[in-house]
């Protein structure tokens, strides 16, 4: 059985798309501050990924 | 139709960009790899098809939109649908000349190219580099032609969405085009993370520009949150092929022998993914660059899913067709025929 090595910075984009999805639903209910929070979220995580971690 | 053209115009804009720029890339490294005929060089080779279909492409519809912007300003009896119009009309003229110098240098290239194999991917890497600087000036072209402010928004909307459309499409056609070649597998799984870094930071640069343009204040309506939507399916998407896709591959190439390919399973789980990467992505493009602003979020959703339907349905027949050449391979390999080799089979 083979197991997945996932990198974190991976890990972090994949929890920033769902962040993005989720919070873009439910936009219209005024959370543009956690919409804004899953970008920066993605910010970080692609600088990670750059970095190689 | 000015509205499609202009999407029609931007498609084949990003693939000849993202053909050309990975062409570079590849001829790049079979030029600094040792090996007299290096799989590098086979792919930067692979690179044609993408840079001839997008020239003709973007030809194409650059003509249809400005004929049709053309007729639209000529015939229109309201100044202010003139207006409107005709910056894009300057920028289409002005936009004249990349176009006349991407295809002589196509044609140039074409013609310089001969059959023999190892002269000729130099030549490639040439006309790939006059290509790209071809498409470079088309994309920069507004900045000449209208204000900065207007300019660099067009400019990196466009630049962006095109980096990481056409680098997504350019690797779904390598991934499709090679399955049956197992032996390029390993190289197409070296280039695959790259790829998912390139497209990420054409994703932030998109980001960023909307966040810079819009200045704090977000206008919520329904072809936003599905823009939304479809930007964080493509986050996640792209995690799943830098990870798990990445690493199962990479896994299963070290540890089977050298020229055993997946199993079919493996092979249609792989044509879904990256046909609905791909439909994520064309779905971008056309939130982006359409007027959809009449329509309500849930019938924007059905449509964007009867689309995603299209494209999977158009490739689920192109995916057996491959299938079967891959089935014809293992009878070849259990046969003792001759295996593919580096030759390819161009």
């Amino acid at each position: 059985m083979h197991h997945w090595r996932l990198k974190p910075s991976t890990l972090m984009i994949f929890v920033a798309g769902l962040g993005v999805v989720v919070t873009a639903c439910f936009l219209e209910a005024g959370s543009v501050n956690a919409w804004l929070a899953a970008h920066v979220f993605f910010v970080i995580a692609l600088i990670l990924m750059l970095a190689g971690k | 139709m000015i509205d499609w053209s202009l999407i029609g115009m931007y498609l084949g804009l990003a693939i000849t960009s993202a053909g050309v720029l990975w062409g570079v890339v590849f001829s790049v490294e079979g030029r600094m790899s040792r090996e007299e005929t290096s799989v590098w060089q086979m792919l930067s080779v692979e690179m044609l098809a993408p840079m001839l279909i997008g020239t003709v492409m973007l030809v194409c519809c650059w003509w249809c939109q400005l004929v049709a912007t053309r007729t639209v300003v000529l015939t229109t009896q309201y100044t202010s649908v003139q207006e409107q119009y005709l910056p894009e009309l300057q920028l289409l003229e002005i936009q004249f000349v990349p176009i006349v110098f991407l295809i002589i240098v196509a044609l140039t290239g074409l013609w310089f190219i001969r059959k023999d194999r190892k002269k000729t991917w130099v030549e490639f890497e040439w006309m790939y580099v006059g290509m790209l600087l071809c498409t470079l000036a088309f994309l920069l072209m507004p900045l000449y032609a209208w204000e900065f402010g207007f300019a660099i928004e067009r400019v990196l909307s466009v630049g962006s969405i095109g980096l990481g459309l056409g680098t997504a499409i350019v690797f779904s056609f390598l991934f499709f085009k090679n399955r049956q070649l197992a032996e390029r597998m390993p190289f197409l799984y070296e280039i695959l993370e790259p790829m998912c870094k390139v497209i990420l930071v054409a994703l932030a640069a998109f980001m960023l520009l909307f966040f810079v343009l819009s200045s704090g204040m977000v206008y919520v309506y329904p072809p936003f949150v599905l823009m939304q939507i479809l930007f964080g399916l493509i986050l996640i998407v792209t995690a799943f092929i830098a990870g798990p896709v990445l690493d199962s591959g990479v896994h299963a190439h070290a540890e089977f022998s050298q020229y055993k390919v997946q199993k079919p399973e493996a092979v249609i789980w792989s044509y879904l993914l990256f046909g609905f990467y791909l439909s994520l992505w064309m779905g971008f493009l056309v939130v982006n660059f359409y007027d959809l602003s009449a329509y309500t979020l849930r019938e924007l959703v059905a449509w964007f899913f009867v689309f995603a339907g299209a494209i999977l349905f158009i490739i689920s027949f192109a995916g057996p067709l491959i299938l079967s050449k891959d089935r014809l391979f293992l009878r070849r390999q259990n046969g003792k025929m001759p295996v593919h080799g580096t030759q390819g089979r161009n």
